[in-house]
């Protein structure tokens, strides 16, 4: 940063006393100071211990209160919540924004773990339509089947289904990761923006419908192909990807990954090419 | 199946004949069927054992009278399903 006090050559307008104010700002080279990290909240966050355990029977509550539970044990800094008797309760474990261990003695009803952003989580059970839905980063395993939107519009993470998945999953999709180790039903991948979906079982009707961007590996028969969804060849990286992939997931490792079907959008529904010169335009 | 069809055959051709997205069950004095749409719009949950069979459009109606850990599943698109009582 130049010192703005000893400007060594003056300038002619200098030399003839028109500038007489001593510049003393300060330097805008820091813009960040370490030291003030710890003033920074982001909300519904704590610190966490994962050996720190406890159980939360939730037999007798209803969602928002056993939502504000697992808040309140996060608080107190258990990293591993144990949740008795869900009993198929709809709503449950949403909007944790922590790193978590989380999981789940028995099913959930619709929008099980729905909006998290950072947890691993475990569901010894079935889950009900739109199971994780817009999830931005974590894990969540289920054990049984899951019903339908399945990882609606999740943004990143890993979604897992070890069971078979009902319509529309990863329905808006926008990253991350779904796989599944059965079937899957009706438009999977619908409409999906970015992201990867594997199916190792069948998939039904209209499989990629009006789908952006992504790619979707199944193991199985494809009912049919959706508007614009296309095969396309898969690459090794793609082989060694979903290798990677199968193993984390914890689902059939030995898969024949090789006799997978790859499908990506067509793009021929793409239509920004004709819109973003009339947006500039009238930015402009 | 006034005409001498059988409850698995109404069933079938109803998921052309009937316009709109539905799940249905229905029950005859000896068997009882699910039709669900081809585009699965509509939510059916379902448990079956050798001795019974529960169908609802949330888990948690079925976990009403199975309280226990039970495996259930949602049937699939333009699936039809029939059981002799």
């Amino acid at each position: 940063m130049a010192n703005l006090k000893t400007t060594g050559k003056k300038s002619k307008a200098q030399s003839m006393g028109m500038h007489t104010e001593v510049l003393t700002g300060r330097t805008q080279q820091k813009f960040f100071n370490p030291d003030e990290a710890e003033n920074f909240y982001y909300f519904g966050t704590y610190e966490v211990d994962f050996n720190k355990r406890t159980e939360l029977d939730v037999k007798n509550m209803e969602a928002p209160e056993a939502n504000k539970k697992i808040d309140s044990l996060m608080s107190e800094g258990y990293g591993t919540i144990v949740i008795k008797n869900p009993q198929g309760k709809h709503s449950l474990g949403v909007g944790i924004l922590n790193k978590l261990n989380l999981i789940f003695e028995g099913s959930l009803g619709y929008f099980g773990v729905g909006s998290c952003d950072g947890p691993s989580v475990r569901i010894n059970g079935r889950v009900g339509w739109s199971c994780a839905q817009n999830l931005m980063a974590g894990k969540v395993v289920v054990e049984k089947n899951a019903g339908s939107s399945f990882g609606a519009a999740i943004r990143g993470g890993d979604l897992i289904c070890k069971g078979s998945v009902g319509a529309r999953t990863g329905i808006d999709m926008k990253g991350g990761t779904i796989i599944v180790g059965g079937d899957a039903g009706a438009f999977t991948g619908f409409m999906m923006q970015r992201g990867r979906i594997i199916v190792l079982g069948d998939v039904g009707i209209n499989l990629g419908d009006s789908m952006y961007d992504g790619t979707i590996f199944i193991g199985g028969k494809i009912g049919s192909l959706g508007s614009d969804a296309v095969t396309s060849d898969l690459t090794s990286s793609d082989k060694d990807w979903l290798k990677r992939k199968l193993k984390v997931a914890e689902i059939d490792e030995n898969f024949d990954v090789s006799k997978m079907t790859k499908i990506i959008a067509g793009k021929k529904l793409w239509n920004y090419d004709n819109l973003e010169p009339a947006e500039k335009k009238g930015a402009i | 199946m006034r005409n001498g069809a059988t409850l698995e055959e109404g069933l079938k051709s109803s998921l052309s004949e009937l316009d709109g997205v539905f799940t249905y069950f229905v029950a005859t004095k000896d068997s009882l069927g699910m039709a669900k749409d081809t585009m699965a719009a509509k939510p059916l949950v379902l448990y079956e054992s050798d001795n019974l069979v529960a169908m609802g459009s949330e888990e948690i109606a079925i976990r009403s009278i199975l309280p226990q850990e039970i495996t259930t599943y949602d049937p699939f698109e333009g699936e039809v399903k029939v059981w002799q009582i």
